[in-house]
């Protein structure tokens, strides 16, 4: 056996990343242009966004009590009052929350019972300006208890869904520890397994894939396109890059399924997707918070009501005191991290969230009555200057559809509207 | 839209609601419609039972996942239902499933040793209950993970000489030949192609030369467990069409099909070298083997997969308690009321009769030291220590009042009569609830003076929310003595507990008075029987049943009743239905 085999180039560079939490990652893709990339970010938070006075007012500057903690960043915000998810009504489906979050970034009926009938808007971003990149798009998420529908907001296009990563010590080692430099002194192994067994994998799926029907080679095709997508990101490193940018240090493994947790995985998994984006190993990516019927208790805030219940057993939420509030202000202090984390990275003349939209959603208002409407949502970053941001403004029931289709036209894709063109009255007028 | 099981019954009319549901589940349905349900008629034709409750047409196209009507079942009011003649054999199209992350782990467990089975996949998306009926795809997270599994797995072989059965070189090349043909055989349920020999030889023979030996074994393990034969299970039936377009199940196929139901797991090679020597085939052949096989602890792990997804435990594991009112409540004690329900269905099914009725009636339990203090019994003293004990008759029967179908299904900080009970609307009586609809009302915060009981009972007091919530809440309400992590208790915030709960759209319709007489009115259900028997159909063939499955559910469940509700002999009935030996291709 050699021995050098028996330590990986992969478990090396994970080890590496692992004790030198700021070493220079000199890996990432060349910038062809000057100016810096522009990137989106989707956050979905569990059990709604309110329908309350503790809501910003509509062209105030003034951010509100559930949003108190973002408030220094009011100038690059926008808050988008009483959007519509028009499409939730129609088609197959469950029950709000399931409808909802397929909805939300899709925009149209789903395509069956359990699954979206189009790609979500960061998908269609992502496809526009993912290419050549390690990945077109990273998800993350924090403890997902169950995976049913209702946990899944992410699509790549109808009835594919895009899982997340649930550990930000298994995405280390799928991203960084994938993203090798060339000038990394590495012991090179004679054979990497991983790449053998792909190659292998290819060559079977390739032969049997023609002795297939057409519904079984479906299911076959989604493993042969997967395994395609690694092959283009392995063709693609090591790479090169005019700046550093610094690997995470996330420090020991922690469970990541306990509750206690919570909190700190949510704070890792950010540090994952602003490196991720900050080494241009991907500029579209997600954050998802829990499970849309909200399985968390929040015992670390000390209101120990299971999120989901909190919701349906109170209607409190104009009370300060509420739990349901903490709940949200927590969410909003935990956003003011990411922003904190882009707003520190300079890029340009500014920072790296002035180059960034990052989207917080949730399909509810009042979750309590699953109700799909009056959303209201954030946008924060101007994508380069492209939107006008620090307002408040009542979008009037008009569709999500309409946002998405600004995003898109922000990220170079000239289209008039989004998902269904029956729930699109044009672009917002953000820009 | 689906019926509920009462061909006779003019009960269901389409009509749209405003808001009117609470917490979990819809109300749909009118307070007329329930309120002209008949007593049930389920076994006056028997058909397979896959109903779901009210009309759930509140827009008219919100269809459940999956269902389909089959014969026998009238989803019309008024129309009787038609006998099945099941003359000729006719089932539902077998398209290719790939191996669960359960399964996934079990495999590589009995393939290289490995004691963990845990692996580290995204979760799949699982509208059902069962894994075996989660989404198939392959995302481009999941495939990083095979890789990654595969290389791992294939490095972490601590001693290839030992795994191969000689010191691989080359002057053993037939001793690796042998291995690696036996290797793909176990992996693949099928010996090797030509074509794949070739190929797998090439990789071994090209990774030998660039580095060593060992190195080539750790590449072909790898690349074997990346290959889509081995994640996925593709199948093709074998010699000519019958009854249309249905064909035999290949010996190699059915072997899988075996080893899948009963280990959830890979075949070993004794099932093999049965279908390669064509002795599997016969239904005496398929019997002698699933009993050899039953014998296997690997045939007791894989059935608690079926018990643990049917009953929801999985749900405990997230579970989290409000400390202030449960603070009795630990990781150890959720830990130990998963290994209490455990070690009882284990000792139900295998020890004891494998009678459902049991399931549902043990007056048994099995109790470590925290257990029985929350049971009030005399226990071992320490909690590492498991006994079997009888609980109090009047407190406890079976699994349905066990801690952890109780805590499971419960609130953070109070009991949950509505959770409770649509776990039996849907789980034991395989009835569906339609979704609720949008504008909930709001439940109250719980208040001292008013009982949990009440607490729901006001909220859903409206004509058009109790039309639904009489299917949920007369089945939860009964379990109303036992507080959110199980205890019994007779005082509920300050009022005494009313337990008294009420069976209606069944077969056991009426009036009873807590936990013990509701397992009992279950355990005599025909629906429950049957209902027992559609679960391991669903989950055995990864998908609900189908037009074309109705003869072959409706024999197993007919034996099922014949036999007394036997558990054991249901798995050995399964792998001789229809569905079960023929193939019918999806196209």
């Amino acid at each position: 056996m050699d021995p050098r085999f028996m330590l990986s180039r992969r478990a090396l560079l994970a080890g590496l990343g692992g004790l030198a939490g700021a070493a220079l990652l000199p890996g990432g893709v060349r910038r062809a242009q000057a100016a810096a990339p522009t990137r989106f970010v989707v956050m979905h938070v569990p059990e709604g966004m309110w329908n309350t006075a503790q809501r910003p007012a509509a062209g105030s500057t003034q951010l509100g009590p559930i949003l108190q903690a973002l408030q220094p960043h009011q100038s690059r915000i926008n808050v988008l009052l009483n959007l519509d998810i028009k499409s939730r009504d129609h088609g197959p489906g469950g029950d709000g929350h399931h409808r909802g979050v397929v909805h939300m970034l899709t925009g149209t009926e789903q395509k069956d019972a359990n699954t979206a009938g189009g790609a979500s808007v960061d998908q269609k971003i992502a496809q526009k300006i993912g290419a050549g990149l390690p990945y077109a798009s990273l998800q993350f998420a924090t403890r997902i208890v169950y995976g049913d529908t209702n946990s899944r907001p992410i699509w790549s296009g109808p009835g594919t869904v895009m899982p997340a990563m649930q550990s930000p010590f298994d995405a280390y080692k799928r991203i960084f520890a994938a993203a090798p430099a060339a000038s990394t002194p590495v012991s090179t192994p004679k054979v990497d397994l991983r790449k053998s067994a792909l190659d292998y994998a290819l060559a079977e799926s390739a032969a049997l894939r023609t002795r297939l029907g057409t519904t079984d080679r479906a299911l076959l095709d989604s493993y042969q396109e997967s395994l395609r997508d690694i092959e283009r990101r392995l063709a693609s490193l090591p790479v090169d890059t005019e700046a550093g940018c610094s690997r995470p240090n996330l420090g020991a493994a922690i469970d990541v399924k306990a509750e206690a947790n919570y909190p700190t995985i949510g704070r890792l998994q950010m540090d994952m997707l602003v490196a991720s984006l900050q080494c241009n190993l991907t500029r579209v990516a997600s954050l998802q918070w829990g499970n849309s019927n909200d399985q968390c208790t929040y015992s670390f805030l000390g209101v120990n009501t299971l999120g989901h219940d909190l919701s349906h057993n109170t209607n409190n939420c104009d009370n300060d005191g509420s739990k349901k509030l903490k709940v949200m202000r927590w969410y909003a202090e935990q956003t003011k991290y990411l922003l904190d984390k882009l707003a520190a990275i300079p890029e340009g003349g500014g920072s790296m969230l002035d180059n960034t939209v990052v989207l917080w959603v949730s399909e509810f208002s009042d979750s309590g009555a699953h109700a799909c409407n009056k959303l209201m949502w954030l946008m924060m970053g101007n994508a380069g200057g492209y939107f006008k941001t620090g307002r408040v403004m009542d979008c009037n029931g008009r569709s999500v559809n309409d946002l998405h289709t600004s995003l898109c036209n922000a990220f170079g894709i000239a289209d008039k509207t989004f998902g269904n063109a029956a729930y699109c009255g044009g672009a917002l007028p953000l820009t | 839209m689906k019926q509920l099981e009462v061909a006779t019954a003019p009960w269901s009319r389409p009509l749209t609601l405003g808001a009117c549901a609470l917490t979990l589940v819809a109300c749909v349905g009118s307070i007329e419609s329930i309120a002209e349900l008949p007593g049930t008629e389920a076994r006056s034709a028997k058909a397979p039972s896959s109903a779901g409750v009210g009309d759930g047409t509140e827009t008219g196209d919100r269809a459940e996942p999956g269902k389909k009507t089959v014969p026998g079942v009238s989803t019309e009011p008024g129309v009787a239902k038609t006998p099945l003649l099941c003359t000729t054999p006719e089932v539902s199209t077998s398209p290719m499933r790939r191996l669960t992350h359960r399964e996934f782990g079990n495999a590589v467990r009995d393939l290289l040793g490995t004691t963990s089975a845990e692996r580290a996949f995204a979760p799949d998306t699982q509208p059902e209950l069962f894994d075996t009926m989660a989404s198939q795809g392959v995302s481009s997270l999941l495939a990083d993970q095979y890789l990654d599994v595969a290389s791992e797995l294939a490095q972490g072989i601590s001693n290839v000489s030992t795994l191969v059965g000689c010191t691989p070189g080359p002057a053993d090349a037939t001793c690796v030949r042998t291995f690696t043909d036996r290797f793909a055989r176990r992996a693949y349920r099928r010996p090797l192609t030509t074509d794949e020999r070739t190929r797998l030889t090439a990789l071994y023979e090209s990774t030998r030369s660039a580095a060593n030996a060992d190195t080539a074994v750790r590449a072909f393990v790898a690349a074997v467990l990346a290959s889509p034969h081995f994640l996925f299970r593709p199948e093709w039936g074998t010699g000519q069409a019958e009854f249309g377009d249905l064909r035999r199940a290949a010996p190699f196929e059915l072997a899988a099909r075996l080893s899948f139901l009963l280990w959830s797991s890979l075949p070993d090679d004794t099932l093999l070298d049965a279908a390669q020597a064509g002795t599997l085939s016969t239904p005496a052949q398929l019997t002698a083997q699933a009993q050899r096989m039953l014998l296997d602890p690997r045939a007791r792990s894989a059935s608690f997969g079926f018990y643990e997804q049917w009953l929801g435990l999985d749900l405990l594991h997230s579970s989290t308690k409000d400390k202030a009112v449960y603070p009795s409540f630990s990781d150890g004690l959720r830990g130990a009321m998963l290994e209490e329900t455990r070690r009882f269905v284990d000792h139900v099914i295998w020890e004891d009769d494998a009678k459902l009725a049991s399931l549902l009636t043990a007056p048994y339990s099995f109790v470590n030291k925290s257990l029985a203090a929350l049971y009030k019994v005399q226990g071992p003293s320490d909690d590492t220590t498991f006994t079997q004990v009888n609980l109090d008759a009047n407190q406890r029967s079976g699994v349905l009042t066990q801690a952890s179908m109780l805590a499971a299904y419960a609130s953070s900080d109070t009991s949950s009569p509505v959770k409770r009970g649509k776990w039996v609307r849907t789980r034991m009586f395989c009835q569906d609830l339609p979704p609720p609809p949008a504008g909930i009302p709001v439940l109250a915060e719980p208040e001292e003076g008013i009982s949990t009981r009440e607490r729901f009972a006001m909220h859903t007091s409206a004509p058009q929310c109790s039309s639904c919530h009489k299917l949920i809440d007369g089945l939860g309400f009964g379990l109303e003595s036992y507080d959110g992590i199980g205890a019994f208790r007779t005082i509920d915030q300050g009022v005494p507990v009313d337990a008294s709960g009420s069976i209606v759209a069944s077969d056991v319709n009426g009036a009873y008075e807590g936990g013990p007489e509701l397992a009992q009115l279950l355990a005599s259900s025909a629906q429950v029987r049957d209902c027992a028997v559609t679960q391991w159909f669903r989950f055995s063939q990864g998908r609900r049943e189908q037009d074309e499955d109705a003869c072959s559910l409706q024999a197993l469940q007919a034996s099922f009743s014949g036999n007394g509700g036997d558990l054991q002999t249901l798995l050995v009935d399964l792998i001789k239905s229809d569905t079960f030996t023929f193939y019918r291709s999806p196209g």
